[in-house]
């Protein structure tokens, strides 16, 4: 991971505005991507896992907001672009692919029309090097005599191939980066295999990076490279795959492990990790995660642990965390940009 | 994640026939015998509309001669004669009106008007209404959205027939003379009855559009780059058609009785105009006196067409889109 990054996000803040306070469903977070890389983003629901995506895309929708922080793409940052210049860059340089394959489709056009049309928007091809070229993508995508089936409505088709076809439709202007919010949640688990399986082939040919979404850590161990695990709208451990399953440092990537069932392990039953994800208008003082923490110590309750360096590539946010020191020793680029302020998209 | 080698898929197997849109509305459709008896119905009597001079026995404006000791209103299948020339004879099948003239015929050139009447009024209330109500939607909760829907709302506070009777009360029976344009009556009526159904169609499209927002399909769609209004345009309001449809068919006939209402106060179409609701308001005063056909065609030919268009609105709602039935039937 020598490379420049292509996508670096630091410091992010967004937030929503409710009747009941101000949400933080990301609070502080920065992460980078770099060339080719699968980047897990693992949580629970509601962790924030989704707006990180959303708020890298601009597509947060009003009551919410990006507050502060920098989402630099190749050097730029893309919460100073204009609404156009957005749109250019949305689908043709990051493009997204959602989780319900069932609805994200238009059911009023074929899906051979929806495709066409994301590649007549970013290219100047014609309609009919648009049409060749979408079945070209659907025959990529492991759709069975695609010729025949571009004319056909999202509702002839099952959901894991209608998440082949959205699939198609993300790659179709060769994207630098491919963010997949929990692409196989609505599947069941064969055609779930399929898709990360296809995830996987096409980042290789096309070279893409990837930023996989998931609650799922089965996925995150087959398919990414490095990790993020976020909890409260917080990245509180950051490591590479191996690692992390190795030696997970935060309580509560911990936790997360012992909650899914292991085939090698004699343990009879699974360990949840007790409680429930905080109410994010009233987030608990100091660690988040202490209410829920086995570790919790009365230092927990006031101190709220940056994202530090516990090792090298690797970052942790507990006080307790093998390896994670004083304030005053590590700084990591959380810590410096959280001084910037950074920008604010109001 | 190299699990499998599985490049046979099988879940692609499925139907494999094309089916389109249209066809599989006209499978629903066609499960519900009386929406189809409502198609059958609107379907006839626009085409009565259309042909009216080919299919209408007699000219609606021609006063026949009663026969000698014998005086207008006649029953149905009575003999006239054509004044002045005392040789020719007609027959009235549905009997004559207190002028002699042709009950029937009356009737043909009156589903004329009507329709004239009630397609015009949902062109006018479809168009601003559609309008107000995708921008209103479109910029949902913003101060143009409340401006427009309170507006609306000031509209919808009045009942419509009053609110109609109200502007033509106004602007006057009949054809006005602005001076720089002359507006005929049934323009006016037209826009009268359209401009009380405005918020009507504002309201269900405003909410159609917001539902739509709301969809995954669009989020997908900014994904990829596309704009605001491409969105709206190509996936939004592509979506609400169905909604549209069918409260427009739902509206004809409200739009028909409004018209017909309006004639039968005398604000409406004004004599010699063949109109139902101007024949049904000549009539009641013979419903006392024995001449029962003169109120009961017209009154029949309305109940049925109003009857078609409910029926056909609501087979066009099960079939077209399942999903908003029950938001249709408690608009009423």
């Amino acid at each position: 991971m020598t490379s420049e990054p292509i996508l670096e996000v630091e410091n992010l803040v967004t937030q929503f505005h409710t009747d009941e306070g101000v949400v933080k469903a990301v609070d502080g977070n920065s992460f980078s991507l770099h060339k080719g890389e699968v980047l897990g983003i693992v949580g629970e629901s509601g962790s924030g896992k989704s707006v990180t995506a959303m708020s890298v895309m601009q597509l947060i929708d009003k009551p919410g907001y990006i507050k502060a922080g920098t989402v630099r793409y190749k050097g730029e940052d893309l919460l100073e672009k204009s609404k156009a210049e957005m749109r250019q860059i949305r689908g043709n340089d990051i493009a997204m692919m959602f989780q319900d394959p069932m609805t994200s489709l238009n059911p009023v056009y074929t899906i051979g029309s929806q495709i066409s049309r994301v590649i007549r928007k970013h290219t100047d091809a014609s309609k009919p090097e648009a049409r060749d070229r979408t079945i070209e993508l659907l025959g990529d995508v492991g759709i069975p005599e695609p010729a025949a089936r571009v004319d056909d409505y999202p509702h002839q088709f099952s959901g894991g191939m209608r998440q082949r076809v959205l699939l198609a439709m993300a790659i179709s202007c060769d994207p630098e980066i491919l963010i997949a919010d929990e692409p196989t949640t609505a599947l069941d688990v064969t055609i779930e295999a399929q898709i990360f399986e296809l995830i996987d082939r096409l980042q290789e040919k096309y070279g893409m990076s990837v930023i996989l979404i998931t609650h799922d850590l089965g996925v995150v161990a087959g398919s990414c490279d490095r990790v993020a695990v976020v909890y409260a709208g917080r990245i509180v451990e950051r490591a590479g795959v191996e690692e992390l399953f190795e030696s997970p440092r935060h309580p509560y990537t911990r936790g997360l492990m012992r909650s899914i069932p292991n085939l090698r392990s004699s343990e009879s039953r699974l360990t949840p990790i007790k409680g429930q994800i905080p109410d994010l208008t009233a987030l608990p003082s100091g660690c988040s995660f202490h209410p829920r923490c086995v570790h919790a110590t009365e230092e927990c309750t006031q101190r709220d642990p940056e994202l530090r360096a516990v090792e090298t590539n690797r970052e942790a946010a507990c006080i307790h965390a093998l390896g994670y020191s004083n304030p005053a020793t590590t700084r990591t680029a959380t810590d410096s940009a959280a001084t910037d302020g950074g920008v604010s998209n109001e | 994640m190299a699990t499998k080698e599985s490049t046979t898929v099988k879940e692609g197997a499925q139907t494999r026939e094309h089916r389109s849109q249209f066809e599989q509305f006209w499978r629903e459709f066609r499960k519900n015998r009386l929406s189809i008896v409502g198609a059958v119905i609107i379907g006839l009597t626009l085409f009565a509309a259309i042909f009216a001079p080919f299919i209408a026995p007699h000219d609606p404006a021609t006063q026949f001669d009663a026969p000698e000791g014998e005086h207008n209103p006649l029953p149905p299948g009575s003999t006239l004669f054509v004044e002045g020339e005392s040789n020719e004879q007609i027959t009235a099948y549905l009997g004559t009106d207190n002028h002699g003239r042709d009950l029937l015929s009356r009737m043909i050139f009156g589903l004329r008007t009507l329709m004239i009447i009630s397609i015009g009024v949902n062109a006018v209330a479809m168009s601003v209404g559609i309008a107000l109500g995708a921008i209103a939607g479109y910029l949902g909760n913003s101060w143009v959205d409340e401006t427009i829907m309170r507006a609306m709302d000031i509209i919808l506070s009045f009942p419509s027939l009053i609110l109609a009777i109200a502007i033509i009360g106004i602007l006057g029976a009949g054809t006005t003379d602005y001076g720089w344009i002359s507006v005929p009556n049934l323009a006016k009526i037209i826009f009268v009855i359209g401009f009380a159904y405005i918020p009507r169609f504002a309201r269900v499209m405003r909410s159609a559009v917001l539902k739509e927002m709301e969809e995954d399909y669009v989020d997908a769609a900014k994904s990829l780059g596309a704009s605001d209004t491409h969105i709206l345009t190509r996936d939004v309001l592509v979506n609400t058609i169905p909604i549209v449809v069918v409260q427009a068919t739902l509206y004809m006939a409200t739009a028909v009785l409004a018209s017909a209402g309006l004639s039968f106060l005398g604000l409406g179409l004004q004599p010699p105009t063949a109109s139902l609701g101007l024949m049904l308001s000549n009539a009641r005063s013979f419903v006392y006196s024995g001449q029962w056909w003169y109120p009961v065609f017209p009154g029949l030919a309305l109940m049925i067409i109003i009857l078609g268009f409910n029926l056909l609105g609501d087979g066009l709602r099960d079939a077209l889109d399942p999903r908003y039935s029950q938001e249709g039937s408690n608009d009423q």
